[in-house]
């Protein structure tokens, strides 16, 4: 057994998992596992390739649970979709439980259009918790939408998490790639921390079936 | 109704239906069905149907289907182009293309040297190489047959690979792998579900089965039968000879005799040819 307790070695994985080299290369090949969660690192045998554990079995066992319903192909645009290229039509937000109605004015007003992408789509699930765990009035709504919508600007994939802050009575957003850490001040207060990549995928899955504009086919 | 057959020469223009288009210049074609267009100089295709493509010089094609196209110079594809059985000895910029079969084309030959780079969003159920040829990150290929010269690119993803060259990249990702042993063959890894290096290809229907214009894989004659250098093999099932490997790891292992490998890991089945160098060996 790997001592590291968060990672686990391709073998342990292959035996834990009971999947096949031939099975886990293809679903890498595929997309359904993405190249980047392939660790590598020396060892006596030469090369040893090292997984996040948590992560990674998560993710067999969602593939495997959904590989009766649908392609790989599918599978990949799930887990890891490309979030430029489809939308979401604004009447569909009401349908998205994890939306609530309280934030829809802010939105309208922070967003003037019609259709989100799926990145706006998941800020908007965050600031929905963070309205009701904090108690949010619609300003305070307002000013963190906003201030989310300049900073989810540049980023092209949902490998991210996300820290709200609050320095005295103003709220901040930090971004960060998933894969990092990084320190806070003790000015500063964690209000929230959201991890975007899992808020998506849970939202693809649960709204897969929906018939939402997002999942029409090409 | 159909003209049987026309001959241009200069600038000229053509829509409806053609069974034969002969044509030098630069030829506008738009709303055309034609069975046999043959062409040399810059040509610009819209909307239409080609049964048999034979061009040198310049194509830019623009939602185009063809049945057969034998492309010799610079081709360009914007929208949608679809083509059966596709040949092009030359330069590929697509928005989209999409072949069934689609071939660096063997019936020219380019400088030696010269490395064939294609770019856009290509894809074709069978790859055909016949030139140095680079695999670019949208290349989509869901099989791949090395017939000659170097196959190359950094990583190489696809169902099936097949070849009887030399490739030289850090990865090969495909469920079934057949390379034959020829000078100048380096792999960093190679990963997948069935893994065969050797000299003569085996009569196996996943391979003799996929769409592709050579009538007989088997037959395909190798020279400079030589050591192909991997550093890691990983598959369910590895049958080699003719490897020189720092480490492979599978359920069923067959090393041949004209092997070195450092370690071999294996969890179910292992035959170690008396004659094939091996320095470890490990059960899972």
């Amino acid at each position: 057994m790997n001592n590291d307790k968060e990672l686990i070695t391709k073998k342990e994985l292959l035996i834990e998992t009971g999947i096949s080299y031939g099975q886990l290369y293809r679903w890498k090949r595929e997309g359904v596992i993405p190249d980047e969660w392939f660790i590598k690192r020396s060892s006596f045998t030469g090369q040893e390739t090292y997984f996040k554990r948590k992560q990674i079995l998560e993710r067999i066992e969602i593939v495997k649970e959904l590989r009766s319903k649908h392609s790989l192909e599918d599978l990949a645009k799930i887990l890891s979709p490309d979030i430029s290229e489809k939308i979401f039509l604004i009447d569909e937000l009401k349908k998205i439980d994890e939306i609530s109605s309280g934030i829809l004015v802010s939105i309208k007003e922070v967003y003037d259009k019609k259709d989100f992408s799926l990145k706006e789509i998941v800020v908007f699930i965050c600031v929905s918790k963070l309205q009701s765990e904090c108690s949010l009035d619609v300003k305070q709504t307002s000013d963190i939408l906003s201030d989310i919508k300049s900073c989810i600007a540049d980023i092209n994939n949902l490998d991210f998490k996300m820290i709200i802050l609050k320095l005295s009575d103003r709220l901040g957003t930090i971004l960060y790639s998933s894969d990092k850490e990084i320190v806070i001040s003790n000015e500063l207060s964690v209000l929230a921390k959201y991890n975007l990549k899992e808020i998506s995928e849970a939202v693809i899955l649960k709204y897969r079936e929906e018939k939402l504009h997002y999942f029409d086919e090409e | 109704m159909m003209s049987s057959s026309n001959f241009g020469a200069g600038q000229s223009e053509y829509t409806g239906e053609y069974k034969k288009v002969r044509a030098a210049g630069s030829v506008k074609v738009f709303d055309c069905n034609i069975e046999d267009l043959f062409m040399s100089g810059d040509v610009n295709i819209t909307n239409s149907n080609i049964t048999k493509a034979r061009v040198i010089g310049c194509v830019n094609a623009e939602k185009v289907v063809f049945d057969q196209g034998d492309i010799l110079g610079h081709f360009t594809s914007t929208g949608i182009c679809k083509a059966q059985i596709m040949h092009i000895a030359g330069v590929l910029n697509a928005e989209y293309f999409d072949a069934q079969i689609l071939t660096d084309s063997k019936h020219f030959k380019n400088d030696k040297n010269a490395t064939t780079v294609w770019s856009g969003n290509i894809k074709a159920t069978t790859f055909e190489s016949y030139h140095n040829f680079k695999v670019g990150p949208d290349c989509n290929f869901k099989n791949i047959i090395n017939m000659n010269k170097i196959l190359s690119g950094d990583k190489i993803y696809c169902n099936n690979l097949i070849s009887f060259s030399s490739i030289v990249t850090d990865l090969i990702n495909a469920d079934n792998i057949y390379i034959t042993s020829v000078a100048g063959t380096k792999v960093k890894q190679i990963e997948g579900e069935y893994v065969w290096i050797g000299r003569q290809l085996p009569r196996h229907e996943r391979i003799t089965n996929i769409p592709k214009t050579l009538k007989n894989l088997i037959i395909c004659k190798i020279r400079k039968i030589k050591k192909v250098e991997v550093d890691t093999i990983e598959a369910d099932v590895i049958d080699i000879d003719y490897v020189k490997a720092t480490k492979i790891s599978g359920e069923i292992v067959n090393v041949g005799n004209n092997c070195i490998v450092d370690v071999v890991e294996y969890s179910k089945d292992l035959n170690l040819s008396k004659k094939a160098i091996v320095k470890s060996v490990v059960k899972l």
